[in-house]
């Protein structure tokens, strides 16, 4: 009696069509690798622009308040808005207001740094970006002769 | 009898031929697509790396100039003017292939009722050539 042979389709293939299910299993890990490489570039450039934006506002809020007390110095107690190109597109305004002690010649204020998009003048601690108290010295019949910051507050 | 042998021979045959050699040619085609990818794709990853490294590292430069140069203003002598268009003498060194340059705004009329604040644009150059600008404001102490 003739013994038949097993089905070739239905026998196990050994390592018939290996090499290609290899090749698309290194395709697919390849792929999961470079997607995870992309993610970590991707992440460092997103760092790189927060951190970029974070210190622009740190220093637009300086660069704000300083020209506030260099303004309110020769002048008089008034929001400031600056006229100077900023680091950051965030328009920024510098309230003034008075904390009531007057000593002599001198003028106690409270200068804070705040986001145009603030309505409420002054502004609110809560949305103030730089908060500084500065003793103005009008003596000697200069007004401005001095300046003392007594304190200066980052958000 | 010899039959039976010539038939399981071509069988034997049939088995590794022609889609075999199909097969490892797309699989060839395919790894080496995957690995220009990846080859690629590590070097797109350590250029990006190193740039924003550098950036990062520029923006830190300007930082400390930043410093510096306030410290620099508010040292000027109150008998000098305050004031100056022409770089600040600023004590600091940047790192070894990054460098800082400045422009500064005109000074303002030094006069007791023009604001004295001066605007200054700070520049940062890595070793790659990438720039970070920092603007600050000086005033007169």
């Amino acid at each position: 009696m003739k013994r038949r042979r097993p089905d070739r389709r239905a026998a196990p293939h050994g390592e018939e069509g290996a090499a290609l299910e290899l090749a698309l299993l290194f395709m697919i890990a390849t792929a999961l690798i470079v997607t995870v490489l992309l993610g970590f570039t991707s992440t460092s450039s997103r760092a790189t622009v927060v951190t970029r934006t974070a210190r622009g506002t740190d220093y637009d809020a300086d660069a704000a308040m300083q020209a506030a007390i260099a303004t309110v110095r020769v002048g008089s107690c008034a929001s400031f808005t600056p006229s100077f190109t900023l680091n950051n597109p965030t328009a920024l305004r510098v309230d003034c207001s008075t904390t009531g002690a007057v000593v002599g010649s001198q003028r106690h204020l409270v200068l804070s740094v705040c986001p145009t998009t603030v309505v409420t003048v002054p502004c609110p601690d809560a949305s103030s970006l730089l908060r500084a108290e500065v003793v103005f010295f009008d003596d000697g019949g200069i007004v401005g002769r001095a300046v003392s910051v007594l304190s200066w507050s980052n958000q | 009898m010899d039959r039976r042998a010539r038939t399981r021979g071509d069988e034997a045959r049939d088995a590794d031929a022609g889609s075999t050699l199909v097969e490892v040619l797309i699989a060839t085609v395919l790894m080496g697509s995957a690995i220009i990818v990846l080859v690629t794709g590590m070097s797109t990853l350590f250029s990006s790396s190193i740039q924003n490294r550098q950036a990062t590292t520029a923006g830190l430069v300007a930082r400390d100039y930043a410093e510096a140069l306030v410290v620099a203003v508010a040292a000027v002598p109150g008998t000098d003017p305050w004031c100056s268009t022409t770089p600040y003498a600023v004590a600091y060194t940047a790192p070894t292939g990054y460098s800082v340059t400045t422009t500064a705004a005109g000074c303002p009329v030094n006069d007791t009722t023009t604001p004295q604040f001066q605007p200054l644009v700070i520049t940062a150059t890595s070793p790659t050539g990438r720039t970070e600008t920092l603007r600050v404001v000086v005033r007169k102490s």
